[in-house]
């Protein structure tokens, strides 16, 4: 590998994001996912309308995968479904598995120096629930390997890797001694479990438990170790869950939606907590705003008297309120990422400040 | 100040056969005042800077027109300079009824004495919802003038205060944008109004509710002085059915006219009371 300037995480992946849009092999893979999403005007319910498997792909909320998912379950959906769920031709089929196999290889290399620290790949891999077989087909050349060597450099700067070292836990010796030789499984469950319970309690709140286990701990005793060990997993596993949402919406669009003095039409309220920094906000519907379902992610420009925001953000809910009296509105919950694209980042400042 | 005083308190009592020449005195003479108690100097004013077009042909009040000198030392340009920032510049023509359609208070009657004509006033309705500020327009009121977004692209100022307008299947709503409170004109009762710019000489043109009363009260102040022929008749038997207008706007005015300086004078909206 050439000598390569670390940048953070997200100065890196917004850079890979350009890469994507500059790949030669987008325009036919954005071509095929814009009409499996969008019915073509005059089209709607008619025989060529193939925007139901790009519903089904978008309810998965796992990105690209979505549609490997609902390929393969098909015949499944169509027989519980009415119209059915229309098939890819062998050479669609074929693209959209590439370029999984393209976010794939990017998941791992954002993973490189965690894997070196001995923690096995599937622990934050944020696929690692879905029932799939990773594509084996040759990956899309969406994004260099150089680019993809410069993402596993910015991960290693990670605030949740560099509290992950702090530790210095022996991983395996540890979960191998507590919970067998199927502790990479334990560990993986652990991670998306605790992952689960924080978006489960909104983007404005942490959860309960979450607060009473990790406030008070100290990385001197065990229970503490592992705490942050866990917690420093589940950052990381949503960092790269946020970089697979930014390639996604890369692939299907130029920009990032903002969130600006442009649609929003109240000051939101900041609420920050253990498992992060969430707002809630009321924009006017327009067409940009399309895509705003979750887990999009939004760029938030706000400016206002006691509240400046210049930031990424991803939405975790979403609610459209037609009203035939006073107009429409949507109301979003977003949750910040910070430079590590990382929407938890209080879980490990926590555990770093107490380190230093 | 006091000579305007004088001309307001005796507003309300002469006969409304000569109100409008009482009123027009007592506006000048409160513009006048105002304008030189915010400039700190007596302010030049040369003439009207206005004439009144009455054709013999033409038998409604409405269809006289006041006539723009164009001078900048006229009454009109300089009190359009101090309130409300518009240039007066050439002669522009504006039919009587024009301007009481520009008046809010006067809609109904507006409505009733021209109804072809369009009026330059909408009216708003506000509330809060959900943490932010929401405003409507009846889209029948719009749809009167013309097509939603030609209307409201003659409100000065309102693409940036408000998110692009929405439009539902009885309303026109704004959302006023983050940060911005929204356009601020209210008639004197407290209701919330959009004015409307004029087209003149292939520009637009927006002369704020001092400067229009002032227009008004000149062109019946106008024909109550030198055209007998036309102003007795209406005043005695009502021949063209504008008669509770006027009367209407006379009384606006005296009301009207003070509290507008008074919020001059003072950079706030004054009310009194609906």
């Amino acid at each position: 590998m050439s000598k390569l300037t670390r940048r953070s995480v997200s100065t890196e992946v917004f850079s890979l994001c350009k890469d994507v849009l500059n790949s030669k092999s987008l325009p036919p893979l954005r071509a095929l996912l814009n009409s499996l999403l969008f019915s073509v005007k005059g089209d709607q319910g008619g025989p060529n309308d193939r925007s139901f498997f790009g519903y089904f792909a978008r309810r998965q909320e796992c990105q690209l995968l979505g549609f490997v998912l609902v390929d393969q379950s098909r015949s499944e959906i169509a027989t519980r479904n009415v119209p059915p769920v229309p098939e890819l031709s062998p050479p669609e089929r074929a693209l959209i598995r590439r370029a999984q196999a393209s976010i794939e290889r990017l998941n791992r290399s954002c993973a490189r120096a965690l894997i070196a620290l001995g923690v096995p790949f599937e622990v934050v891999n944020p696929y690692s629930k879905r029932q799939y077989a990773v594509p084996k087909e040759r990956p899309l050349a969406l994004v260099s390997s150089k680019a993809l060597d410069r993402v596993a450099l910015a991960f290693e700067s990670h605030s949740a890797l560099r509290c992950l070292q702090e530790l210095e836990l022996p991983v395996q010796t540890v979960y191998e001694q507590k919970f067998g030789p199927d502790w990479p499984m334990v560990l993986a469950g652990q991670v998306a479990a605790i992952t689960d319970e924080i978006y489960q309690a909104g983007a404005l709140k942490a959860p309960d438990g979450l607060g009473r286990t990790v406030l008070g701990l100290s990385t001197r005793s065990e229970v503490g170790r592992l705490t942050a060990f866990v917690c420093s997993l589940v950052c990381i596993r949503a960092s790269i869950a946020t970089v697979d949402q930014l390639v996604y919406q890369a692939l299907l669009g130029d920009r990032l939606i903002s969130i600006d003095k442009s649609n929003m039409v109240a000051t939101p309220q900041l609420t920050s907590h253990m498992a992060g920094n969430g707002l809630s906000i009321s924009v006017q519907p327009d067409e940009r705003l399309v895509p705003l379902e979750p887990p999009a992610i939004v760029f938030l420009d706000i400016t206002a008297k006691h509240l400046n925001l210049n930031t990424p953000a991803q939405i975790e809910f979403f609610n459209f309120r037609g009203d035939r009296d006073w107009g429409d509105l949507i109301r979003v919950e977003v949750r910040t990422l910070n430079e590590d694209l990382n929407p938890f980042s209080p879980l490990v400042s926590n555990f770093l400040t107490r380190s230093a | 100040m006091r000579q305007a005083f004088l001309f307001w308190r005796s507003l309300t009592d002469v006969p409304f056969d000569i109100s409008p020449i009482i009123g027009y005195y007592a506006a000048t003479a409160l513009l006048s005042g105002v304008t030189g108690l915010l400039s700190g100097t007596r302010p030049v004013i040369d003439g009207h800077g206005m004439s009144v077009l009455v054709s013999k042909n033409r038998r409604r009040l409405g269809q006289c027109k006041v006539t723009t000198s164009g001078q900048l030392t006229g009454g009109l340009a300089v009190f359009a300079k101090q309130f409300g920032q518009a240039t007066v510049t050439g002669r522009m023509g504006w039919s009587l009824s024009e301007l009481f359609g520009s008046i809010p208070e006067l809609l109904d009657e507006y409505r009733r004495c021209y109804p072809s004509e369009k009026p330059f006033v909408l009216f708003v309705e506000e509330t809060e919802r959900d943490g932010a500020a929401a405003e409507r327009v009846s889209l029948s009121d719009v749809h009167r003038i013309g097509e939603p977004h030609d209307v409201l692209s003659r409100v000065t100022g309102l693409s940036e205060e408000y998110l692009p307008f929405q439009q539902t299947g009885e309303y026109v709503v704004l959302r006023p944008k983050f940060g911005a409170s929204g356009l601020d004109d209210y008639t004197i009762t407290g209701q919330k109004v959009l004015f409307l710019r004029h087209h003149k000489e292939g520009r637009a043109v927006m002369f704020s509710q001092p400067v229009v009363y002032l227009m008004v009260l000149f062109a019946l102040s106008y024909l109550a002085r030198y055209h007998p022929e036309k102003w007795n008749p209406f005043v005695q038997s009502d021949e063209t059915g504008e008669r509770l207008l006027v009367e209407r706007f006379i009384r606006i005015a005296a009301r009207g006219l003070p509290n507008l300086m008074l919020n001059a004078l003072h950079h706030e909206r004054m009310e009194f009371g609906k």
